[in-house]
């Protein structure tokens, strides 16, 4: 199998984490430090017919709280992956690469719950 | 940033972050880097006999010359030296790495750093400074620094595992009469904490690594807020293995908020054996 090529580490630190326009934001008044997040779920081809017979959920729901919350509702559309990181460095007292390591990390997440996309650095949302 | 490690102690810039290292006295290295890239590169090998310095810096040449530029005359014959401290210095053009050398004769081992960019400015201002601030780690007590963390321990206590995560190090050290001492640290305190307690923590910590909590105290320890558990953990030893002895324990959680971080000092033992003082381990 090919390998996916890999960012280096400049392409990753500019580029730009934009939201799901399409996922649902809410905080319950019962949890208001919480935010929920709920991704309608698409189901194509054969998957889309599977779902429908057996009345697959049609949308996830996920709870950001603390720190998860605080850089989530960072992400606008125009802070890199860069600035994300020197502000969570600068605000938790972690050197570069902690801050970076982390920030990755909870990226990954956010894009494979479909809460996020990563743009390549350098690009701009609207385009 | 003190970086102590096995047989050596330097002193390395701030920003200075270790991207690579090795936890094997033999063998082993350290990569440094920051925002800009690569920093430097620090290895050490065992020898039992004293090395050429100046063979070793045009060896090196020689492979950089035939690997980067092959077009090039391959003569190590121009390389300018200068010894540094403990350090015999070579390097040729701006732009191409530096490399300084030195053996310790006591342990015997040879010391490398590799900087890359040379420049005669980062010579003088960063390079010869880290070099000049070598010290042997050679004391009864040994200094141990790197990832935030630095303490010290007798001589024979040797480092068996490091686990080095984003805001998460840990470094175990044990001595052959299986006194084991865990040295942890934690970043993102609000985050660790924001639905427990230093007390609740420290609990689940102890809890997930098989000891058995026998007490909790919490006081302050240095003006900070600190948890002491008495513990006991299985024996891995001798008798006390065959028939499941328990080996006393005592786990220290401190928690810096000057720092932001959570710090644990996890040490188990035989029991005719004296746990250290964390006022030796990590000293003010």
């Amino acid at each position: 199998m090919k390998a996916k090529p890999q960012l280096d580490f400049e392409t990753q630190l500019q580029a730009i984490p934009v939201r799901n326009e399409s996922v649902n934001m809410t905080t319950d008044d019962d949890k208001p430090d919480a935010l929920t997040a709920e991704v309608r779920l698409k189901y194509r081809g054969v998957m889309k017919l599977l779902a429908k017979l057996t009345y697959a959920r049609e949308s996830r729901r996920f709870e950001l709280t603390g720190l998860a919350r605080e850089i989530f509702e960072r992400i606008d559309g125009k802070l890199t992956v860069e600035r994300l990181v020197l502000t969570l460095a600068a605000d938790e007292k972690l050197t570069f690469f902690e801050a970076r390591g982390l920030i990755n990390h909870y990226l990954r997440d956010l894009m494979q719950r479909g809460l996020i996309v990563i743009l390549g650095g350098g690009a701009h949302p609207e385009s | 940033m003190k970086l102590a490690w096995h047989e050596f102690i330097f002193d390395l810039p701030d920003d200075w972050e270790a991207t690579r290292y090795s936890i094997g006295a033999p063998v082993g290295r350290f990569e440094f880097a920051n925002r800009s890239g690569g920093l430097g590169r620090l290895s050490w090998e065992k020898s039992k006999r004293i090395p050429d310095d100046h063979r070793i810096v045009a060896e090196y040449y020689r492979h950089y010359m035939d690997r980067h530029h092959p077009e090039r005359e391959k003569s190590a014959g121009r390389i300018q030296t200068v010894q540094t401290g403990r350090f015999y210095v070579g390097y040729r053009h701006e732009g191409e790495p530096c490399q300084a050398v030195a053996y310790l004769e006591k342990p015997g081992i040879i010391l490398m750093w590799l900087f890359p960019d040379y420049s005669p400015r980062r010579l003088a201002e960063v390079w010869q400074p880290i070099l000049n601030s070598f010290e042997p780690n050679d004391g009864s007590w040994r200094a141990w620094g790197g990832f935030g963390v630095q303490c010290r321990l007798p001589r024979e206590f040797e480092l068996e595992q490091a686990q080095v995560l984003p805001a998460d190090v840990w470094l175990e050290f044990q001595h052959k009469n299986m006194h084991r001492v865990d040295i942890h640290r934690w970043g993102l305190p609000r985050e660790l904490l924001a639905t427990r307690d230093l007390p609740a923590f420290a609990a689940y910590i102890s809890k997930g690594s098989g000891v058995r909590v026998l007490a909790t105290r919490t006081e302050t320890w240095r003006g900070m807020v600190s948890v002491v558990l008495t513990t006991e953990t299985r024996g891995t030893r001798g008798m006390d293995r065959l028939f499941s002895s328990y080996w006393p324990g005592k786990t220290r959680f401190w928690h810096n908020t000057d720092e932001k971080r959570i710090y644990a000092c996890v040490q188990t033992a035989p029991k005719k054996l004296d746990l250290l003082r964390e006022e030796e381990v990590f000293p003010e």
